[in-house]
C-alpha cells in the first residue's frame, strides 16, 4: 500500500522547484566529468533542452504501450512511466540514451505487474531490429533496477479511480458516475506526461481527475467532495490543495510532441 | 558524485563472505559480513541467465521478492536489508536467520513445549496479520519457511511465490503451497483465493508443532484431499456452500470428522478452538490471523516463550562465533506440480 | 470413517498376515500397509483407498486416529478405549478418603474398559458412564484443564536444566575472566622484574613460569561460585568459619537427596503473557468502510458492493469475496488523499549538489 511503500519515501518530492534542482544537478554532474573549457558553448544539453528532449521520449514511450499487442493493461503503463521518470531524474540523457531506456522500462514493468509477455513476444512490437533490441533490453534490465534503487513496486491511479467510482454510484448516485470515465482516462494520460506523479499520492491524482472529468461533463462534485468524502477541516484543505495543484499542473503542460 | 544514485557501484565490497549456506535452482546463498553495519547477513546471489536462447533476463521469481520485500518491514517477516548488483548477479541482502521450524520439528533432542508452541504460532500470525493487511498472500507457509535467528525471533521467508490478492479481475494458479500445507480449495482447483489459504497452512503447520510430524502428509493431490477428509470429514452443503463449484471437484465417499481433541490428545482446550478455526474446509469460515491472535488460548496461561528461551538445534549456538560449514540438504517436500517453482533454499 | 494406520515391522510380524479382501499377505508384499479400525478389522491401504474411491462397501462405523503404536489390532482397540474412559474417570488418589475407596474406584474402571474392549453389556456399561459423568460433572471439567502431571514434570525438568546450564556459563566466564585477569598480572609482573631484578633473565622467567603452573593446579581446585541456596561455600585453606553450614531447611526436611525432592515447576508464572495490539495503519484520508460494513451496510439499502463484479459461486467456495476487492479499491482510493508533499521534508533536500543553482526557471513552459 502507498502509505508504507518505498514510492511514498524515496520517490515522492515536495514541488516542482525541487525536481527542477535535482535535474540540474544532475546535468551539472555529468558536465563537470569532463572538466569542459569555460566556452563550452552548445557541446552540452542543458537542464532544459534534457526536458525537452525527455518529453519527446514519453511521447514515444506513450505510442509504443499504445499500440503494444497484446494490449496492455494501464497498470503497466503507468509503472513504465514511473521508471522512465525515476532513471533520469538522477541520470543524465546524454550518458544513457532515452530510447534504449524507454523499452527496458516497458519489458520491467510487464514482468513486475505480472503482465506476462516472453522477450520474443515483446520485441516483436518493436521497429527495426529486434534481435538487437533484445540485447539491448537485456543488458539494460540490471541497470534500470539499480537506477531506481530497486524499488520496483509502483502504485498507480486507476484503483483508486475504481474507488471513487464505486463511492460515487454509492453515495453520490445523483451523478451518472460511468460517464466519466472517458474524461477520467484522458486526464490521467496527460498525467503520465507531467511531474505529478513525482509530488502526489496516487489516491490525490485519481480525486483530481475524476473531480475534472465532473466539469467536462458539466457536473458538481463539489458536494461529494466537502460533505461525503471528508468531514474533517484540516484534511480537507490538504486535499483541495492537492487538487488544484494537480489540475494546475496538467492543465498548463504543452502536451504536442516536440518536433525532433 | 555529487549526488549520487545513479548506477551502483559493486556492494560487495561492503559485504564479506564467511560460508555457503546453499544453493537452489536460481540462486546461492551464502552467509556474510556487512561491515558497513557489522552485523551477519544472508545474501542470496542470484544466477542471471547468459543469453542462453532461452533467457528471458533477470529471474521473475526473484523479481517478486525484490518487489515485495522492499515494501514490507515487520520483525516477523524476513528483512530484505539491500540489493545491489553486479555484472549479470543480482545479490539479495537477507537478516541472517539460524534455522527454520522444519529443522526445530525435527530435532528429537529439542522438547516443543505448550509455551513454545504459543510462540511460535504467535509469531506466525503476527507476521501474517501485517501480510494480509497489505493486501499479500504469501502461498507457500511452511515450516521450511518460518525462519528463527539465534534470539528466537521467528520471521517468514521466501516470497517466491507471494503476491497481491483482491483484485477482480485476476485468476491465480492452484498449483502454489507444497502440497501437504495445501488449502482444500486449492487442491479442487480454485482460481480465485484469498487469505484462507495461508490460515489453512498455518493451522497445519501448529498441528505439525503438537504432533512432531505432518497433520496431512498426502503423496498426490487426491491422497492429499482423501487425508484431509479423513480428519476434518468430507465436506457438505451446509458446511462449505458451492464448493462443488469448484473447477477441480470431484466427489469423496462421505466420512465424519474427527473430533480435534482425539488427535491432538495433549493439547487444551483453548488450542484445540484455535485449530479448529484455522483448519476449517470452508475458507470462509476460516478466522483471519487478525481474529485468531485475539482468541483466548493466546492470552491464556502459560505465557509464550520468550525468544531467548526458545530452543535452538544442537549446531547453533546463541553466540556470534563462526561454526564450521553448515552444509544445509536441500529439502522438497513433495510437490512436484509447477516447474516454475524456485527450488528450496535453506538459509 | 477412520482408519488407523498400523505399521508392520518386519521383524515380528506374522508373514501370513494378509488383507481380508485382496488376501495380499506379508510375503507377498513387503511394504504392506494395513491400517485398522477401532472395531478390530483391518485392510490394507490399497483397498482402503479404493473403498474410499469408489464406495462400493461399508465397513464398520466409528473413527479413532491416535498414533499408532502398537501392533495388535485388538491392543490397540483397548487401549483407545482406556484412553476415552479415562478422560471422564479421572480421580486421584487425593480425591478418597481412604486408599480401599481408591481401589474400589479403579476396579469399577477396569472392569467398565474390559466390557468394551469384549463387547461384553456394551449398553449397561455405557449407561453407568453416562451417569457417572453427569455426576461428576464438575470435576471432569477441572480436571480435563488441569494439566497432566507428566507435561509439569518435564517443563519442570527442562527449567532446572536451563537453569543449571546457565549458572555453569556463568562460572565458566567467571573463571575465564579471572584467568586473564591473573595472566595478565603475571606478565606486568614478569617485566617488573626484569626490570628492576638484578639476577639473571632467564632465571626471572624460569622462575614465572614456576608460579604460573602452580596457580594453575590452584586455579582448576577452586571451589564454584556460591549455590543456589545462598549459602557460601568456604575455601579449602581459609579458617574455619564461625557459623554452622545447614545441612536441612529450617521445616526440617534434609538437603540433597533429589529422588525424593522435585524441583516446583516455575514456568507457569513467570513468563508474561500475550497482549494482542492490532496492527494500526495510517491512512491519511477518510477511514474506507471494513469487510463487515461492507457486506453488511448499516443504511439497509445494498451499499458499494452492489457496484463491483459479484463473485461466482466457485470464487465464493474458493474464498474469494467481491468485498474484498472492493475494500482495497476504497483503501486505495481514500488512502494519503490528504498528504501534503512539502511535508516529506526529507525528500526536498535529497540528494541535490551543495552549489544550489539560483537561476530559476520558467517551470511550466517547454521551450519548443
Amino acid at each position: 500500500m502507498f502509505a508504507t511503500s518505498t514510492q511514498k519515501n524515496h520517490w515522492i518530492f515536495s514541488d516542482e522547484e525541487t525536481l527542477i534542482r535535482i535535474r540540474e544537478a544532475t546535468n551539472k554532474a555529468y558536465v563537470d566529468q569532463f572538466r569542459p573549457p569555460e566556452d563550452v558553448g552548445d557541446f552540452f544539453l542543458s537542464a532544459t533542452e534534457e526536458r525537452t528532449l525527455l518529453h519527446f521520449y514519453e511521447y514515444q514511450l506513450k505510442e509504443f504501450c499504445v499500440k503494444f499487442q497484446p494490449t496492455m493493461n494501464k497498470a503497466v503503463i503507468g509503472t513504465a512511466f514511473s521508471y522512465f521518470k525515476r532513471f533520469f531524474l538522477y541520470n543524465s540523457v546524454m550518458d544513457y540514451h532515452p530510447k534504449e531506456i524507454l523499452v527496458t522500462c516497458v519489458y520491467l514493468a510487464c514482468k513486475i505487474e505480472e503482465f506476462n509477455v516472453t522477450i520474443a513476444q515483446f520485441v516483436a512490437n518493436v521497429k527495426g531490429d529486434r534481435e538487437k533490441a533484445q540485447e539491448i533490453i537485456l543488458n539494460n534490465e540490471l541497470l534500470l533496477m539499480s537506477a531506481v534503487k530497486f524499488h520496483l513496486t509502483v502504485h498507480n491511479p486507476y484503483r483508486p479511480v475504481e474507488g471513487f467510482l464505486i463511492d460515487l454510484k454509492t453515495r453520490h448516485p445523483v451523478l451518472e458516475a460511468e460517464n466519466l470515465r472517458p474524461f477520467i482516462d484522458e486526464f490521467l494520460d496527460k498525467v503520465l506526461m507531467t511531474d505529478v506523479p513525482l509530488i502526489y499520492a496516487p489516491s490525490q491524482i485519481a480525486l483530481a481527475s475524476v473531480l475534472e472529468a465532473a466539469r467536462k461533463c458539466r457536473e458538481h462534485l463539489d458536494v461529494y467532495v466537502t460533505s461525503i468524502l471528508i468531514t474533517d477541516e484540516e484534511m480537507l484543505q490538504s486535499v483541495v490543495d492537492a487538487i488544484r495543484t494537480i489540475r494546475l499542473m496538467v492543465r498548463v503542460k504543452n502536451y504536442d510532441p516536440p518536433q525532433p | 558524485m555529487a549526488n549520487g544514485t545513479g548506477v551502483k557501484l559493486s556492494s560487495d565490497k561492503r559485504y564479506e563472505k564467511i560460508d555457503f549456506l546453499g544453493e537452489g535452482q536460481f540462486a546461492t546463498v551464502f552467509k556474510a559480513k556487512d561491515l558497513e553495519e557489522d552485523k551477519i547477513v544472508a545474501v542470496k546471489k542470484i544466477k542471471v541467465g547468459s543469453k542462453a536462447e532461452f533467457s528471458d533476463g533477470v529471474n521473475r521469481t526473484a523479481l517478486r521478492e525484490i518487489k515485495l520485500q522492499q515494501e514490507l518491514h515487520h520483525p516477523n517477516i524476513l528483512g530484505l536489508l539491500d540489493v545491489f548488483g553486479l555484472r549479470s548477479n543480482i545479490s539479495l541482502v537477507f537478516d541472517f536467520m539460524d534455522t527454520d521450524l522444519e529443522m526445530i520439528i525435527k530435532d528429537t533432542k529439542i522438547v516443543l513445549t505448550p509455551g513454545n508452541i504459543k510462540a511460535y504460532t504467535i509469531m506466525t500470525l503476527q507476521g501474517l496479520e501485517y501480510l494480509h493487511s497489505h493486501f499479500i498472500l504469501h502461498r507457500d507457509l511452511k515450516p521450511n519457511n518460518l525462519l528463527i535467528n539465534s534470539d528466537g525471533v521467528l520471521k517468514i521467508g521466501d516470497f517466491g511465490l507471494a503476491r497481491y490478492f483482491g483484485s477482480p479481475n485476476r485468476l491465480y494458479t492452484h498449483q502454489v503451497v507444497t502440497r501437504w500445507y495445501r488449502a482444500p480449495e486449492l487442491l479442487f482447483g480454485a482460481r480465485n483465493y484469498g487469505e484462507g489459504v495461508d490460515i489453512f497452512a498455518v493451522g497445519c503447520i501448529v498441528a505439525e508443532l503438537l504432533l512432531r510430524g505432518p497433520l496431512f502428509p498426502g503423496d498426490s493431490d487426491l491422497g492429499q484431499l482423501a487425508k484431509i477428509f479423513e480428519v476434518l470429514g468430507t465436506p457438505n452443503d451446509n458446511n462449505w456452500t458451492d464448493h462443488k463449484a469448484l473447477p477441480d471437484y470431484c466427489e469423496f465417499n462421505p466420512t465424519n470428522p474427527i473430533p480435534l481433541r482425539d488427535i491432538f490428545t495433549a493439547a487444551p482446550d483453548d488450542l484445540i478452538s484455535v485449530v479448529d478455526k484455522l483448519l476449517r474446509l470452508n475458507p470462509n469460515e476460516r478466522c483471519s490471523a487478525k481474529s485468531a491472535l485475539q482468541m483466548p488460548y493466546f492470552s491464556n496461561k502459560p505465557g509464550p516463550t520468550p525468544g531467548h528461551l526458545l530452543p535452538l538445534p544442537s549446531n547453533v549456538v546463541r553466540q556470534q562465533e563462526e561454526k564450521p560449514s553448515l552444509k544445509r540438504k536441500l529439502l522438497e517436500a513433495t510437490d512436484t506440480s509447477n516447474s516454475n517453482l524456485v527450488k528450496k533454499l535453506v538459509f | 470413517m477412520g482408519f488407523i494406520q498400523l505399521r508392520l515391522d518386519s521383524v515380528t510380524m506374522d508373514d501370513n498376515l494378509a488383507c481380508p479382501r485382496c488376501k495380499t499377505t506379508k510375503y507377498r508384499n513387503p511394504s504392506l500397509k494395513l491400517l485398522v479400525n477401532t472395531c478390530g478389522h483391518a485392510l490394507c491401504d490399497n483397498c482402503y483407498l479404493f473403498w474410499r474411491v469408489s464406495g462400493l462397501w461399508d465397513p464398520t462405523p466409528s473413527l479413532r486416529l491416535p498414533s499408532p503404536t502398537l501392533e495388535d489390532p485388538a491392543v490397540e482397540k483397548e487401549v483407545d478405549i482406556r484412553r476415552r474412559v479415562l478422560r471422564d474417570y479421572s480421580k486421584q488418589e487425593a480425591d478418597f478418603p481412604s486408599l480401599r475407596e481408591y481401589n474400589d474406584y479403579l476396579e469399577q474402571v477396569e472392569t467398565i474398559i474390559f466390557n468394551l474392549a469384549n463387547n461384553i453389556d456394551i449398553i449397561e456399561t455405557n449407561k453407568l458412564i453416562e451417569q457417572y459423568k453427569k455426576e461428576n460433572k464438575e470435576q471432569i471439567t477441572k480436571s480435563r484443564t488441569r494439566k497432566p502431571t507428566q507435561i509439569l514434570l518435564l517443563e519442570a525438568i527442562i527449567e532446572e536444566e536451563n537453569r543449571r546450564s546457565e549458572l555453569r556459563h556463568m562460572e565458566s566466564l567467571h573463571s575465564a575472566k579471572e584467568e586473564k585477569i591473573r595472566k595478565q598480572k603475571n606478565h606486568e609482573a614478569l617485566i617488573d622484574d626484569l626490570m628492576f631484578l638484578e639476577s639473571d633473565a632467564k632465571a626471572i622467567v624460569e622462575s614465572h613460569k614456576a608460579t604460573q603452573a602452580h596457580q594453575q593446579v590452584e586455579a582448576s581446585e577452586i571451589k564454584p561460585l556460591p549455590s543456589q541456596l545462598g549459602i557460601s561455600s568456604l575455601s579449602s585453606s581459609a579458617p574455619q568459619p564461625a557459623y554452622q553450614q545447614a545441612t536441612t531447611f529450617t521445616s526440617g526436611i534434609g538437603f540433597g537427596g533429589s529422588a525424593s525432592f522435585l524441583p516446583l515447576p516455575k514456568g507457569l508464572g513467570e513468563v508474561p503473557l500475550f497482549v494482542y495490539k492490532a496492527f494500526l495503519l495510517e491512512i491519511g484520508g477518510p477511514p474506507p468502510p471494513s469487510l463487515e460494513q461492507l457486506k453488511y451496510p448499516s443504511s439497509g439499502k445494498e451499499g458499494h458492493l452492489q457496484h463491483i463484479r459479484p463473485a461466482t459461486e466457485a470464487e465464493i467456495a474458493g474464498g474469494y469475496h467481491h468485498a474484498i476487492a472492493c475494500r482495497r479499491a476504497l483503501q486505495d482510493a481514500f488512502m494519503d488523499i490528504a498528504m501534503q508533499p512539502k511535508l516529506l521534508k526529507s525528500r526536498s533536500i535529497q540528494n541535490e549538489s551543495e552549489s544550489e543553482s539560483t537561476t530559476k526557471e520558467e517551470v511550466e513552459m517547454d521551450t519548443s
